[in-house]
C-alpha cells in the first residue's frame, strides 16, 4: 500500500494533526521531508496510506488544521 | 526549613514534575523538532505534551501556545514584537522590572514613550478612568499585571483589556502571580498576549514559561535562529508558535511543566487559591495584633498567598536575615518591582515578603509569627 505525505507547516501542526487522526482510527505517522521537495527548506509531513488521504484531509479541514500540499512517498 | 518565597518560585514541586524531568534527560534525550528519529519524536512529544496541558488550562489551541524560559523572556518577546516604533505605552504602578524594563528599553530604542496608570488597591472604575485619561492617538500598547508580585492586588484584565479592544490598542497581561492561582481563559480575557513563568504557580521546573497569544497576532521576532522547519527561508517561520521559538527547547523543563499544570488541574486552581488565601490571613490576623509589625495591603479584601510587612526597627534585609537563620525563607527588599513598592509606601529599603503555596500550611503561618515575634521584641 503506498502512502501519502501531507506537507504540514511546523512541528507543532504535526503533533496536532498527528493526534486528531489517530483519535479518529487513521494511522499517521510524522516524517521529515526533504528540503528539495518544498519550497522553504526542512518540513514536516503527515504519512498516511493512500486510501486514506481524503478521509484524512477531511478531517484535518473540519478541525481547521491547516496543511500544505500532499506528496507521494519519498 | 520552612519554604515562604512561593511567589519567586513555587518549592517543593510535585513527585512526578521532578520524574517527568529525569525521565526525559535518562530516555527520551534527542532535540524536539530536530528530526524524526526515535529519540527526537520522543522529545517532541515531551515538548507538545507541554503545549497541550497549557492549553487545557487556559482555554486555547496548542498553536497559541508559546513556550519560552521564564516570564520575562515571554514579556519580552510580547512587549518588544508588539510594539510599534514611536508608540504610546501604558504600564500600571505595580509592574514587576520584567514589564518596566522592556518598556524603558523600548523609549530608549524605538523612540517609544510611557505612562504610568494607577491601580487604585484593584478600583476597577478607578483605574478605567485612569487609563481613559492617558490615552493618546498614539497608544498603542498597554501591559499591565494580573496580580502584583508583592501584594494580592488585582487588576480587572477582563474590563482592560475590552477597553483596549475597543480602542485598537494591544493588550499585554502579565499573569506571573496569578498563573495556576486564578482561573484564566485566553479567549474570555480577551487580550492579544498572556505572559507567565512555568516555575510558579504552574509548579514547573524553572527554565520554563509561557506566552499564550490569540489568534492571528503579528509579531516581531526578538530571537532568530534554528526552527527545525523552512529552514531555507531567511525569516523565522511566519506562523506561531514556531515564529518566537528559536534554538533548542528544554524538552526535559517542559515535560516537568506539562505534569505540574496536570498537578495543578488534579488539585484545583480555586482550591489551590483558597488554600494560599486562608494561610496569608490567618498571618496577617497575628501580625494585625503585634504593634511593631507594619503591614501594606488588605489580605481580607485581596484574598492571595502574599503578606508583605516590616518590623519597626529593624530594616527589611536584616529581617530577611534573621528569618533565614531560623530556617525560614522569605524574600526582603524591592521585589525586582521599585514601582509597586513607591505605591505601596513601603519606604527606600521595601519590605519582607512571605508569599505561602500549596505545600504551606497553618504550622508554617505560626512559625513565622513567633520568630517574627522573638525578632521584634529583640529589636525594642
Amino acid at each position: 500500500m503506498s502512502e501519502c505525505i501531507i506537507v504540514t507547516r511546523s512541528a507543532t501542526i504535526s503533533k496536532k494533526a498527528e493526534r486528531v487522526l489517530k483519535a479518529t482510527g487513521i494511522p499517521v505517522n510524522i516524517v521529515n521531508i526533504d528540503p528539495s521537495l518544498t519550497k522553504r527548506g526542512c518540513a514536516y509531513g503527515l504519512a498516511v496510506s493512500c486510501d486514506r488521504l481524503e478521509r484524512a484531509l477531511d478531517v484535518l479541514d473540519r478541525r481547521r488544521i491547516i496543511h500544505g500540499e500532499v506528496i507521494g512517498r519519498i | 526549613m520552612i519554604y515562604l518565597d512561593n511567589a519567586a518560585t513555587s518549592f517543593p514541586k510535585p513527585r512526578p514534575v521532578i520524574s517527568a524531568v529525569t525521565q526525559v534527560m535518562r530516555h527520551h534525550g534527542g532535540n524536539a523538532s530536530r528530526g524524526s528519529h526515535r529519540l527526537a519524536r520522543e522529545a517532541t512529544e515531551a515538548v507538545y505534551s507541554a503545549r497541550e496541558a497549557a492549553g487545557e488550562l487556559f482555554g486555547c489551541k496548542s498553536e497559541n501556545v508559546v513556550l519560552t524560559y521564564n516570564a520575562t523572556h515571554a514579556l519580552n518577546l510580547a512587549i518588544k514584537g508588539l510594539a510599534t516604533d514611536g508608540c504610546h505605552i501604558l504600564m500600571s504602578d505595580l509592574e514587576h522590572n520584567s514589564v518596566r524594563r522592556p518598556v524603558i528599553a523600548l523609549c530608549k530604542t524605538r523612540g517609544c514613550s510611557y505612562d504610568v496608570f494607577g491601580s487604585f488597591g484593584g478600583d476597577p472604575d478607578l483605574i478605567l478612568s485612569g487609563i481613559k485619561s492617558l490615552l493618546k492617538p498614539s497608544t498603542k500598547l498597554l501591559v499591565c499585571t494580573h496580580v502584583s508580585n508583592i501584594c494580592n492586588v488585582q487588576l480587572p484584565i477582563h474590563a482592560i483589556a475590552r477597553l483596549c479592544r475597543a480602542r485598537g490598542i494591544t493588550c499585554v497581561i502579565d499573569a506571573s502571580q496569578s498563573a495556576g492561582h486564578l482561573n484564566i481563559d485566553l479567549d474570555s480575557v480577551g487580550a492579544a498576549a498572556i505572559c507567565m513563568p512555568g516555575h510558579k504557580g504552574l509548579y514547573g521546573p524553572q527554565g520554563t514559561g509561557l506566552l499564550l497569544t490569540a489568534d492571528g497576532l503579528e509579531t516581531r521576532t526578538l530571537l532568530e535562529g534554528g526552527s527545525g522547519v523552512t529552514s531555507e527561508d531567511e525569516d523565522m517561520p511566519r506562523e506561531l508558535p514556531e515564529r518566537l521559538e528559536a534554538g533548542t527547547m528544554a524538552a526535559p523543563l517542559l515535560a516537568g511543566l506539562a505534569k505540574g499544570i496536570s498537578w495543578v488541574r488534579s488539585v484545583g486552581v480555586d482550591t489551590i487559591h483558597r488554600h494560599e488565601s486562608e494561610l496569608s490571613m490567618l498571618c496577617t490576623d497575628y501580625f494585625a495584633d503585634m504593634d511593631s509589625v507594619l503591614l501594606y495591603d488588605d489580605v481580607f479584601t485581596n484574598l492571595g498567598g502574599t503578606v508583605l510587612f516590616n518590623v519597626k526597627g529593624i530594616s527589611p534585609a536584616r529581617l530577611g536575615e534573621m528569618l533565614d537563620r531560623e530556617g525560614i525563607c522569605v524574600r526582603s527588599g524591592l521585589h525586582c518591582a521599585p514601582l509597586a513598592h513607591r505605591t505601596l509606601g513601603t519606604g527606600e529599603n521595601g519590605a519582607v515578603r512571605a508569599s505561602f503555596g500549596y505545600y504551606n500550611h497553618w504550622g508554617d503561618v505560626r512559625a513565622l509569627v513567633d520568630a517574627v515575634w522573638r525578632i521584634s521584641r529583640e529589636v525594642r
